[in-house]
């Protein structure tokens, strides 16, 4: 009988515990998050304008040094800077670096070329007004930052960025060193200009 | 614990923005313009004038031979033009043939200034050479001149090739 009375308990404890159970609502909720990164946008730009030094009568008089200004208006229709243009908008800056032949090459022969001067390279941002030009020595500047703004440290702002749509334009210039009597022909090189986004 | 860790470190991995970089270029270009020039003085020089034995300077670097030198920086063709065939003095003439040689090395044979012409290659850069002048006065003209003092020239022709 005692038996038969712990089993009871047992039992009604049990179904004390199913009903708690049936107490539950039915209905469920759940909750899934979208995650997305949206990076900055890649600067873009290409090269719009070859360096060009146009022609050059040679003389056996001596070297001939050709400069070319790094400036927005070419100096004639075949002498003229280089130009890159690129899309900065929405970015917060920049880093960009410019690796430039020592020598212009044509099929058998080579001409030294250098790029030593604060008149060889400028860059100026089409939101500002004016597009006004900054120069900067293409041969000692190892990175060339540019920030919509920057803080104290020189550092790009962290939430400022340039405008949607605005371009960076760099131009580049140079000298041309011509030996006495430097062989007829065309001669050519590659500038590269790589840009990283400054975060 | 060591599983919370990762996940938080693999996370922070992601939140870190991607590189964005971005490469473009421009050719740099200069073109030199054709160039040459001769440069050089002096005459044939025959001297005295034997009447016993053809009267004759190499061309190719012989003795009293006249040089000049052309400089070009570019392939050139080398002729000759207005060649005298007798020398002068006054209403006299004295009959020669003309002979002209090149040196761009060395001396290359020496012919006829009438029929002569000479491809000259441009090397790496401003290339020189030198051409040499010389004749012929034969025996038999020399006999028949009269004396006096003779002079004759020629032209030299550089064209682009």
């Amino acid at each position: 009988m005692r038996r038969f009375d712990w089993m009871g308990g047992a039992l009604a404890a049990l179904v004390t515990c199913l009903g708690l159970a049936q107490a539950v609502p039915v209905a469920g909720q759940a909750t899934v998050t979208a995650v997305a990164e949206l990076p900055l946008a890649s600067p873009t730009g290409a090269g719009s304008r070859n360096l060009s030094f146009g022609t050059i009568v040679p003389t056996s008089a001596g070297p001939v040094a050709v400069t070319v200004p790094a400036a927005v208006a070419p100096s004639s229709a075949s002498v003229h800077s280089g130009e890159f243009r690129l899309d900065v908008g929405t970015l917060r800056g920049v880093s960009v670096t410019v690796d430039t032949p020592n020598e212009l090459m044509s099929a058998a022969a080579s001409m030294p070329v250098d790029y030593n001067g604060a008149e060889f390279g400028a860059w100026c941002v089409d939101a500002d007004a004016g597009c006004t030009l900054t120069a900067f020595n293409p041969a000692t500047t190892d990175e060339l930052r540019v920030c919509w703004r920057t803080v104290g440290s020189g550092s790009c702002h962290p939430i400022q960025n340039f405008p949607p749509g605005s371009v960076l334009s760099i131009y580049i210039g140079g000298a041309l060193h011509v030996a006495p009597v430097q062989r007829a022909g065309t001669y050519t090189g590659t500038i590269t200009l790589s840009i990283v986004q400054v975060y | 614990m060591t599983h919370r860790m990762m996940a938080v470190f693999a996370v922070a991995l992601m939140a870190v923005p991607a590189m964005v970089q971005g490469q473009s270029t421009v050719t740099a270009t200069a073109t030199i313009d054709q160039f040459f020039e001769v440069t050089g003085s002096g005459d044939i020089s025959f001297g005295d004038l034997s009447r016993t034995a053809d009267n004759v300077i190499d061309a190719a670097g012989g003795t009293g031979a006249a040089t000049r030198t052309v400089s070009f920086n570019h392939n050139v063709n080398v002729s000759f033009t207005n060649i005298a065939a007798n020398l002068t003095s006054g209403t006299l003439t004295l009959p020669i043939t003309l002979r002209c040689a090149v040196n761009d090395g060395s001396w290359g044979t020496a012919e006829d200034c009438s029929g002569a012409s000479f491809d000259l290659d441009v090397g790496t850069g401003l290339t020189n050479a030198t051409l040499g002048f010389g004749g012929i006065i034969t025996e038999a003209a020399a006999a028949a001149a009269v004396a006096g003092s003779y002079s004759g020239s020629l032209d030299i022709l550089v064209v682009a090739r």
